[in-house]
């Protein structure tokens, strides 16, 4: 009895230290818009590369679920200001006042500017991608779990995707964003100074999100998230004649 | 029709009589109707207000404005016969004054775009105001809207031709500095669940004035399904006029891979208010009574890793000449070209513009660099492939700073005395500057 009981429990022991990081990542995903029934924000981007400096505001609502859906519309400078991005899956359109119509646009675009579409989007990497942890390292001073992440679907952003996850604070801390031809594409480190409310708890949420090229270091561009609110938003919102 | 004139800088001829009387009567009933839909939004705000005390009520409010300052210009071809009986407008100077206002809350939200122009041209001088967009949406429960008001009602994949919209032939794809003037309508739109809608429309009457660039501004109804998936979306519509047959409208795109949307357009209806040859083979009269047939485009984009995107399309116009009444046209014509009688002249002038467009069979290519360069340009290429004519536009925008921008465009055609690009509007071309206030 003794030893059925011993190898009970070993089991698991087994089976809950097989779900940690699971459980970790998807933590890690809360704070950044996934797994949420939904969110709005405002993100300011502030890129500097060697054409100079530029700033865009948007305000981004993002609906997660069985369908990933993110509309994002720009507000600053005054010359974009109008302009909006509505994503639902796979499909991605674009529209500005003077258009009066949102035009297709293909999920290359997703890659373009060094604040990609997809980096505006929540973030949901436990259902986008199957994720593997890899080891243990240290970022500054945090003992992080290593995620090598590949995506499940042709409809995320990036491909392959290191990601550094923080084991006491339960959020990513960094990562590295490859192509799919297996090139660094960018590098992010993010910093936690909001916080949501969810289901009665209180989360760290992403409040800066900052990008370097990997192709050229000048090109740094830095996202600011404010404003943050929890909310499952109506479908309609994503209708493109709305 | 003793003078036609020619909306200027149009890539594509659209007669436009200009009534002084009906714009001044158009620029009241605009103002009214502006007036009253603040009216209204106020009262619904308040309203809404003292039912529920939420402070979230009015959840946003945003505005911008553009000042827009540009020269516009259009020629013809010397040689067509066309310019005996009607011109183009002289070469002109404008000023726009492009407010947009957006009003969202709870269940009420609304948006306002009045326009206001100022132009010049050959010592004369016109101005102008009227609501070109302006609708109030109720959302009464969440998924449902009721909307009505002014608005231009465009959807569709395809970069030159619109044949899924029974509403609006131009997409605005072409030129968007010069915006459509919107129709009033009245909507409803269910949504099922994430992924498909319904929506009621109905297109009640003419905004400002009616647009030679819509197809029609009268009463129209439609049903119409969208659906958005995680590849691919699609609608389909069926609409008809009060008492006149149906037309089947839709369009379909799919994301085929990380670089290439395919996307489809078509339409099964009978053309409208469509100029045909009668059977003596020389008399021509606008008529709704053509058989139905199919207008479809087919069409492929692709981006390239440097963000430029090529699109290609393919459109059958079933509403097109044939060979055999292009023919008849180009005798119709010469006929009429020697007539100086009024009659002859108005006969001539009803001529140019026989259907947009006019022949069966078009081939388009557009390469668009990435929308967020600070320099942006649009090379545009249309072939009608039974005749062989053809139009090419150019057209570039650069950014100074967040709030100023030099844009531009140039339209150039080529093609024979009878040929769908060669017989009257040769080239057109304008040059502006946009201030962008707030």
């Amino acid at each position: 009895m003794k030893a059925f009981l011993f190898t009970l429990l070993a089991m698991l022991s087994l089976q809950a230290t097989a779900a940690e990081p699971e459980t970790l990542l998807l933590q890690a995903d809360r704070a950044r818009g996934g797994d949420l029934p939904g969110i709005a924000w405002v993100i300011e981007i502030n890129s500097h590369d060697r054409d100079g400096d530029t700033r865009q505001v948007m305000n981004a609502i993002a609906a997660t679920g069985t369908t990933s859906n993110t509309r994002v519309d720009y507000t600053a400078p005054e010359k974009i200001k109008g302009q909006r991005v509505i994503i639902a899956g796979r499909n991605m359109w674009f529209s500005r006042p003077g258009l009066q119509r949102p035009v297709p646009i293909s999920p290359r675009q997703r890659l373009i500017g060094q604040a990609a579409n997809g980096d505006i989007a929540a973030t949901n990497y436990t259902t986008d991608y199957n994720a593997k942890a890899v080891g243990n390292e240290q970022i500054g001073n945090e003992n992080c779990v290593l995620f090598e992440l590949s995506a499940k679907e042709k409809n995320v952003t990036y491909d392959r995707i290191r990601y550094w996850v923080s084991e006491k604070r339960k959020v990513g801390v960094k990562a590295e964003f490859y192509t799919v031809s297996g090139k660094l594409f960018k590098t992010a480190t993010f910093d936690y100074g909001n916080t949501i409310e969810h289901d009665g708890q209180r989360i760290p949420f992403v409040s800066r999100m900052v990008i370097l090229d990997a192709l050229d270091a000048s090109n740094v561009t830095t996202l600011d998230y404010r404003d943050v609110r929890v909310k499952k938003p109506d479908a309609s919102l994503f209708e493109l004649n709305s | 029709m003793s003078r036609t004139l020619l909306r200027r800088a149009s890539p594509t001829p659209c007669l436009v009589i200009p009534a002084k009387a009906g714009i001044q009567n158009g620029a009241h009933k605009s103002a009214r109707l502006c007036v009253a839909l603040l009216c209204i939004l106020a009262a619904s705000m308040a309203s809404a207000q003292e039912q529920t005390e939420s402070p979230s009520v009015l959840q946003s409010v945003s505005s911008r404005a553009e000042l827009l300052l540009y020269g516009n210009m259009t020629d013809t071809w010397s040689r067509s016969v066309f310019n005996r009986v009607a011109r183009v407008a002289d070469d002109s100077a404008n000023l726009e004054f492009r407010p947009d206002l957006d009003v969202a809350g709870e269940s009420l939200s609304t948006t306002l775009r009045p326009r206001f122009i100022a132009s010049a041209q050959e010592g004369a001088h016109h101005s102008e105001a009227w609501l070109n967009e302006g609708w109030l949406r109720w959302r009464p429960v969440a998924g449902a809207s009721l909307q009505a008001g002014r608005e231009v009602l465009l959807w569709g994949p395809s970069a030159f031709w619109n044949p899924s919209n029974p509403f609006f032939r131009d997409n605005n794809k072409q030129n968007s500095k010069r915006e459509i003037v919107g129709h009033d309508f009245l909507r409803g739109r269910w949504q099922v669940d994430d992924a498909l809608s319904l929506s009621l429309i109905s297109q009640l009457g003419p905004g400002h004035k009616p647009d030679a660039r819509a197809i029609s501004a009268r009463r129209r109804d439609a049903i119409k399904a969208d659906w958005i998936g995680s590849e691919a979306s699609a609608a389909v519509l069926v609409s008809a006029e009060p008492g006149k047959s149906l037309g089947w409208q839709g369009w379909a795109q799919w994301t085929a891979s990380d670089a290439l949307i395919l996307y489809g357009e078509a339409a099964w209806q009978r053309p409208q208010a469509y100029l045909q040859l009668q059977s003596d083979g020389k008399t021509w009269q606008r008529s709704d009574s053509h058989p139905y047939g199919l207008n479809a485009v087919l069409g492929a984009a692709y981006t390239f890793e440097i963000n430029w995107t090529l699109s290609t399309e393919y459109w059958r116009n079933a509403a097109g000449l044939t060979e055999t009444e292009s023919d008849a046209l180009a005798t119709s014509v010469a006929t009429l070209s020697t007539r100086t009688d009024p009659a002859g002249k108005g006969q001539l002038a009803n001529l140019i513009q026989v259907s947009d467009p006019m022949r069966r069979h078009y081939l388009g290519l557009q390469l668009v660099n990435g929308s967020d360069a600070k320099t942006g340009w649009t090379l545009r290429y249309k072939r009608n492939l039974d005749d062989s004519s053809g139009e090419a536009f150019v057209m570039f925008k650069r950014d100074i700073g967040d709030r100023l921008q030099v844009w531009g465009n140039v339209m150039q055609r080529h093609g024979g005395n009878n040929d769908e690009y060669g017989r009257w509007v040769r080239s057109s071309a304008m040059l502006g500057l946009s201030w962008f206030l707030w």
